[in-house]
């Protein structure tokens, strides 16, 4: 039973390690000969060796590996790949809301802080992140929704509900609207537009 | 606690609707992962009901009464949860699966009374900290493959641009791009610490763990990432087993020496 026990670990140690092989995550299938000379002249032929070693053992082993005993991932949702916060945007933005023309959120703002903690929230924070910092984010729809329907019942008069994603350079003390959501009366459907 | 006090916060704030329900149903989200299921079971409220199961797993995990069966059936009820509403299942609802999923097959599991004092087999709390390593040693790989500003002595500070992003972050951009210093120190610090996580299979593993939690301690105080922190320390006691039992055995044994007295 012991013995059995040890095999199972050490199989469970080797699935672990080749499913999330640190460093290898990102890393791609092939590099092509051009990436692969502007790596030797920017950090010299012993990283670029290491590099296309890396990409080969990641292609070759790694991967039908990952492809072959990962299946069970997505089952309990434990897909081992850990990124945690890689860098952070280059540019300042925040977001910004409006109930007919006046504000009444904007991002780490002392005041205007109507809806903070449902926006704050782990849950929905980056479905806020992906609509301030992106044109075509997949739910700016629902995110709109949310926002216009909560003005709705904290403003029943109110006529015109925006979200405006800000947009600036470091430090950020001066930001431009780069694209807006509009919500309207009677129909209160929302459009985008930059 | 960690994942009860997460979903509390879902419900009052009011959000659990907007979350839990799939955009056809009035929900927020366009989309969800091809591995969702219970909708077809459980139609309009299927993630409502998921939330209500995990919620229940969850105080039946911290009981110890029906565990083993309370952890398999959380863990597919959290896991299709993130499969309904996939931007809002994150790095640490990862980990605390996989860390119920090692527990699962554990001694450790049960009531506490009848835990207390049972010797039992050290390997969940050896791949418990396996698992940290890769964790940590990921993490730091892929700050460096993809950013090396990380270690720069004059590039901006990646730290810097993380904790001042008012869209995540609390601390003001404007005020403290004047410190980039402080920002380059902490990138620094942050990249050693996670580079240096092998140290966890040593004897310096509490040293290093203490390091740990100055860091969770940090990002708690400095971004709105909610449960994140409280999820990472929620494994630091396997790092921290050996002197906190005989910390705990001397609380015992001045608690039942106060009591004969």
């Amino acid at each position: 039973m012991s013995n059995l026990r040890a095999g199972l670990l050490i199989f469970v140690y080797a699935l672990l390690f080749a499913v999330g092989t640190p460093g290898l995550d990102h890393m791609r299938s092939k590099m092509s000969a051009t990436e692969e000379q502007r790596l030797r002249n920017r950090a010299g032929d012993t990283v670029a060796d290491l590099t296309q070693f890396a990409v080969r053992i990641n292609k070759n082993i790694r991967a039908p590996i990952k492809r072959k005993l990962g299946g069970f991932q997505p089952v309990f949702r434990i897909r081992q790949a850990w990124n945690l916060y890689r860098d952070g945007p280059r540019n300042v933005y925040r977001l910004e809301i409006r109930v007919d023309g006046e504000p009444v959120y904007r991002s780490e703002h002392p005041e205007l802080d109507w809806l903070e903690p449902q926006l704050r929230n782990r849950r929905l924070r980056p479905v806020v992140e992906s609509t301030v910092k992106k044109f075509k984010s997949a739910n700016w729809r629902g995110l709109s929704r949310l926002v216009v329907n909560r003005a709705r019942a904290q403003w029943p008069e109110a006529q015109r509900v925006e979200l405006i994603a800000l947009k600036g350079k470091r430090p950020g003390k001066r930001l431009r609207p780069q694209h807006r959501i509009i919500a309207s009366a009677p129909e209160w459907s929302v459009e985008k537009t930059k | 606690m960690c994942l009860l006090f997460d979903l509390f916060q879902v419900l009052r704030l009011g959000i659990a609707q907007d979350i839990f329900r799939l955009g056809k149903y009035g929900g927020l989200t366009a989309f969800h992962d091809p591995h969702l299921v219970i909708h077809n079971w459980w139609g309009a409220d299927a993630g409502l009901i998921a939330m209500g199961i995990t919620a229940a797993c969850a105080v039946m995990i911290i009981s110890g009464f029906g565990a083993r069966l309370a952890i398999l059936l959380g863990v597919l009820a959290y896991a299709q949860l993130g499969h309904h509403f996939p931007p809002g299942d994150r790095g640490v609802d990862r980990i605390i699966r996989t860390g119920l999923l090692v527990i699962l097959f554990s001694g450790a599991v049960g009531p506490w009374w009848r835990l207390k004092g049972k010797t039992m087999p050290g390997w969940p709390v050896d791949l418990l900290k396996f698992i940290l390593v890769m964790i940590y040693l990921s993490a730091g790989l892929a700050k460096l493959i993809q950013q090396p500003g990380w270690v720069s002595m004059s590039a901006e500070p990646p730290l810097l641009r993380i904790l001042a992003d008012p869209l995540s972050g609390r601390i003001d951009p404007v005020f403290w791009n004047d410190y980039p210093w402080l920002f380059r120190m902490g990138s620094w610090a942050t990249i050693a610490l996670e580079l240096s996580s092998v140290l966890i299979f040593t004897r310096w593993c509490r040293i290093w763990a203490c390091f740990g939690i100055a860091m969770h301690v940090g990002i708690f105080a400095t971004m709105h990432l909610g449960m994140f922190s409280l999820g990472m320390l929620s494994l630091y006691p396997v790092l921290l087993a050996t002197p906190l039992r005989p910390a705990s055995d001397g609380a015992d044994a001045a608690m039942k020496r106060d009591i004969e007295e």
